[in-house]
C-alpha cells in the first residue's frame, strides 16, 4: 500500500522544524572572516579585492558607484596637496615664486570646501596642483626620507594620473577604486558565496577610537585575517601624532592572537605594502626606528623577515599556526592567489570535520 | 519606535505598489547619481521620522551610530540662539560627548582636525580671564555632564534611554582590554582637557577632581586634586598621567567648580553657528560612505518607503 504523505497539524510542524535545522545548520557554516589591524594598514583594500573575485552581482552590490569613486579620488587629491603645502613650514621652506605662491593659495581656498568638489571645479584648480606638484621644494619634501608629515600612501599614483581624471568622460578603473582611501568607521560587513558555502566578510575601522567597536564582531570567526603595514616602521599613529605605527600594529597583534576569542579561528598575517616598504628600506634604515635589528638595513629579505619574526613570536599558543603572506594588496593577481589558499584551507577544514 | 505611519496592509493593492517603487526609485536604487545627490538623499532620510528611526537602527547595526548622533547635536547646536554661556555650554557638551580623545560616543575624525575645531574654538568664544591661564578651551565643568539634556531633546530619545541599546554596547565595550589599552595612552592625547577623565554618566565614577578656586591663580596645567576617600588632603601638582585609567587612583569624580565666569564668555571673531561646520561635513561624508549605500539597499529602508506611501 503507498503510503501517502500526511498533512496532519503535527508533520507541517515537524517538517518546519525540520526545515529550520536545516537552515540553522547551514546558516552554522557561514565561513566568517574578519580583517583586523590598525589604520591605513590596508584592510579596505583587500576587502575590496576580495569582492572582486567574487560573482557580478556579489561585486555589483558592494562596489560604490563610479561618481562617489571619482569623487573621493579628487577629495583624495586635494587633501594630499594641502597636507604637502601645510607641511612646507615644517622643513622651514616657502614657495619663492609667486605663481606658485598664488597656485597654493587658490589650491588652498578649494581645500575650504572640500565638500562641494566636482568635476568642473577639479578641472580648474587641477593646472595649478599639477604645477605645485611639479614644485621643487614640494618634491623635496615628498621624497626626504624624514617625514615630518603623514600623507596618503596612493598619493603619488593620483598626481601622476591626473589627466586622466580630468576628462569629462573619465571612469574610474579597478586600480583606481583599489587606491582610493575612504576611513572606514564602524562595522561593514559583505557576505557571499563560494561553492555553495557562504562566507561573511567583516570590515573595520582601524583608528584607536574604533577599536572598542571590534569585540562586538570577535564571535564565531572562522578566520582572522590580520593586517600590517611593513612600510609603516617609521611612521607614526594619526590619531596622536605620537605612538609608532609599528608597535601599535604589534600590540594589536599580540593581543588578538593570544585572545581567548580566536582560539577556534584560523590566523593569517599580511604583512602588506611590500611594494613600498622596498623602496623605504633604500631610503630609511630599519635600524634607524627598529634598533635592534642587527641584519643588513639594504637586504629586503632580512628586513622584511626580521619584522615577520617579531610578529610570529608575538603568538604564544604553540599549538596556534599563523600563516602569514608577504602582500601588495593592490596586486590583484596576489592576493587572488593568496585568498584562494585561505579559501582552501578553509574548506578542506570543513570537509575534515565531516 | 515604531510609528503607526509604517504599517502597512497586505492587501493595498497594485496602486501602492507602484507609487511605493516611485518613491523607492526617488530614493534609492539609482541613487548615487553625484555626491550631491547622495547628501540630498541623506538629508532626506535625516528629515524623515520614520527613514531616520530606521537609519538609525541600521548605524546601530554598523556599531557608528555616532555619527549620527553627533551631526544631530552640532545641527541643534547651529539652529540654537543662545547667549554666549549657553552656547558654550552645548558646544561643550558636543566637545566632550563626541571629540574628545576616549569620550563615549567618539566619532573618527582625524587628529589634525581636532586640533583645527581647537583652534577654531578659541576664536569662537572669548573666555574672560581667568585665574590661572587657560590654554584650555573647555577647561573646567560644575556639574555632572548634561549629555541627556543634548540628546533628550531629539527625537531618537527613546532608543537612547534603552539601556539594552547604545548604552548598553558601549558598556560592554568599555570592559574589554582594547579600550583599557587605549586608556594607558589617554594621557599622551594632545587633546586639551585631558585632565578630565569622563565616565559613562550610568557608571560608578572613581575619581575625584576639585579645582580650588581661590588657588587657581596657579600655573598653567598644575590644579588641584581632593580625594574624598583620602579626607581633607589635597594633593597639588601638574596632571598625573594616570588619571585617566580606570583602575588608577581611587576617588570619585563629583563636581568640577569653575576658576572663571561662565556669564561673561563672549562670542569672538567667528560665527558661532559655523564652529562645527566643517566636522558635520566629514560626519555627512562618513554616513554617506560608509553606511548610505547599503542603507538604501536594507530590506527596512524598503518597508519604510512602503509604509510612507501606504498612507
Amino acid at each position: 500500500m503507498c503510503m501517502r504523505k500526511e498533512t496532519t497539524p503535527e508533520s507541517v510542524i515537524s517538517r518546519k522544524i525540520d526545515y529550520e535545522i536545516k537552515k540553522d545548520s547551514q546558516t552554522l557554516s557561514t565561513m566568517k572572516l574578519l580583517l583586523l589591524g590598525g589604520g591605513e594598514s590596508g584592510k579596505s583594500t583587500i576587502f575590496k579585492q576580495i569582492i572582486s573575485f567574487q560573482d557580478e552581482n556579489t561585486k555589483k552590490e558592494y562596489t560604490p558607484s563610479t561618481d562617489s569613486i571619482t569623487k573621493n579620488i579628487f577629495t583624495n587629491i586635494l587633501t594630499s596637496i594641502q597636507t604637502l603645502i601645510n607641511s612646507l613650514s615644517l622643513y622651514q621652506l616657502e614657495f619663492t615664486n609667486d605663481s606658485d605662491k598664488k597656485a597654493s593659495e587658490r589650491v588652498l581656498s578649494v581645500c575650504e570646501q572640500l565638500e562641494n568638489i566636482n568635476q568642473s571645479i577639479f578641472q580648474a584648480i587641477a593646472v595649478d596642483i599639477k604645477a605645485l606638484w611639479a614644485n621643487e621644494h614640494i618634491q623635496s619634501i615628498f621624497n626626504n626620507p624624514k617625514r615630518l608629515y603623514l600623507i596618503n600612501d596612493s598619493s603619488e599614483y593620483f598626481f601622476s594620473n591626473i589627466d586622466r581624471f580630468l576628462s569629462s568622460s573619465f571612469k574610474p578603473n579597478q586600480t583606481d577604486f583599489l587606491r582610493v582611501r575612504v576611513k572606514t568607521t564602524g562595522i561593514i560587513e559583505a557576505d557571499f558565496t563560494v561553492e555553495t558555502v557562504p562566507f561573511k566578510i567583516i570590515d573595520v575601522g582601524g583608528q584607536k577610537n574604533q577599536r572598542r567597536k571590534w569585540i562586538h564582531c570577535f564571535q564565531n570567526i572562522t578566520c582572522v585575517l590580520f593586517v600590517t603595514s611593513l612600510n609603516d616602521y617609521d611612521t607614526v599613529l594619526e590619531e596622536d601624532g605620537a605612538t609608532s605605527r609599528f608597535s601599535d600594529s604589534l600590540g594589536i597583534f599580540t593581543e588578538m592572537v593570544n585572545s581567548q576569542w580566536f582560539l577556534q579561528s584560523a590566523f593569517v598575517l599580511f604583512l602588506n605594502k611590500v611594494d613600498l616598504f622596498k623602496e623605504k628600506i633604500k631610503k630609511v634604515p630599519l635600524n634607524q626606528h627598529l634598533t635592534d635589528f642587527q641584519g643588513r638595513n639594504d637586504s629586503y629579505n632580512e628586513c622584511s623577515t626580521f619584522i615577520k619574526d617579531k610578529f610570529i613570536t608575538a603568538n604564544k599558543n604553540p599549538s596556534k599556526f599563523v600563516y602569514h603572506h608577504f602582500t601588495c594588496a593592490l596586486d590583484s593577481q596576489a592576493i587572488e592567489v593568496v585568498f584562494k589558499s585561505i579559501q582552501d584551507t578553509l574548506l578542506s577544514d570543513i570537509v575534515s570535520v565531516l | 519606535m515604531m510609528a503607526t505611519t509604517t504599517t502597512t496592509t497586505p492587501n493595498d493593492g497594485p496602486n501602492n505598489d507602484s507609487s511605493a517603487s516611485s518613491i523607492l526609485n526617488n530614493l534609492s536604487l539609482k541613487y548615487c547619481s553625484s555626491n550631491k545627490a547622495s547628501r540630498l538623499k541623506l538629508m532626506e532620510i535625516i528629515k524623515n521620522k520614520d527613514l531616520r528611526s530606521a537609519f538609525y537602527d541600521f548605524l546601530c547595526f554598523q556599531f557608528c551610530v555616532e555619527n549620527l548622533l553627533c551631526w544631530e547635536a552640532i545641527e541643534k547646536f547651529k539652529h540654537k540662539n543662545g547667549t554666549p554661556p549657553e552656547m558654550y555650554s552645548i558646544a561643550e557638551e558636543i566637545y566632550l560627548l563626541f571629540i574628545r580623545d576616549n569620550s563615549r560616543y567618539e566619532i573618527n575624525i582625524y587628529g589634525k582636525q581636532k586640533d583645527r575645531l581647537k583652534e577654531t574654538l578659541k576664536k569662537t568664544f572669548i573666555l574672560p580671564p581667568s585665574n590661572g591661564a587657560q590654554s584650555d578651551t573647555f577647561p573646567k565643568r560644575r556639574k555632572k555632564l548634561r549629555f541627556r539634556k543634548l540628546i533628550s531633546k531629539s527625537n531618537l530619545s527613546s532608543i537612547f534611554s534603552d539601556p539594552n541599546q547604545t548604552a548598553g554596547t558601549t558598556s560592554s565595550a568599555n570592559s574589554t582590554s582594547l579600550l583599557h589599552n587605549e586608556n594607558h595612552h589617554h594621557h599622551q592625547q594632545n587633546g586639551f582637557i585631558s585632565a578630565h577623565p569622563i565616565q559613562p554618566p550610568s557608571s560608578p565614577s572613581k575619581l575625584n577632581l576639585r579645582l580650588d578656586e581661590k588657588e587657581g591663580n596657579s600655573s598653567d596645567d598644575s590644579f588641584v586634586v581632593i580625594f574624598k576617600n583620602g579626607g581633607s588632603s589635597s594633593v597639588r601638582g601638574s596632571i598625573p598621567s594616570n588619571i585617566g585609567e580606570p583602575s588608577g587612583t581611587s576617588g570619585e569624580i563629583s563636581d568640577y567648580v569653575e576658576d572663571f565666569d561662565r556669564k561673561s564668555i563672549k562670542f569672538g571673531l567667528l560665527k558661532c553657528c559655523n564652529l562645527f561646520n566643517d566636522i558635520q561635513e566629514e560626519l555627512e561624508q562618513m554616513m554617506i560612505e560608509n553606511s548610505l549605500h547599503e542603507f538604501l539597499k536594507s530590506k527596512s529602508f524598503k518597508e519604510k518607503c512602503a509604509g510612507i506611501v501606504s498612507i
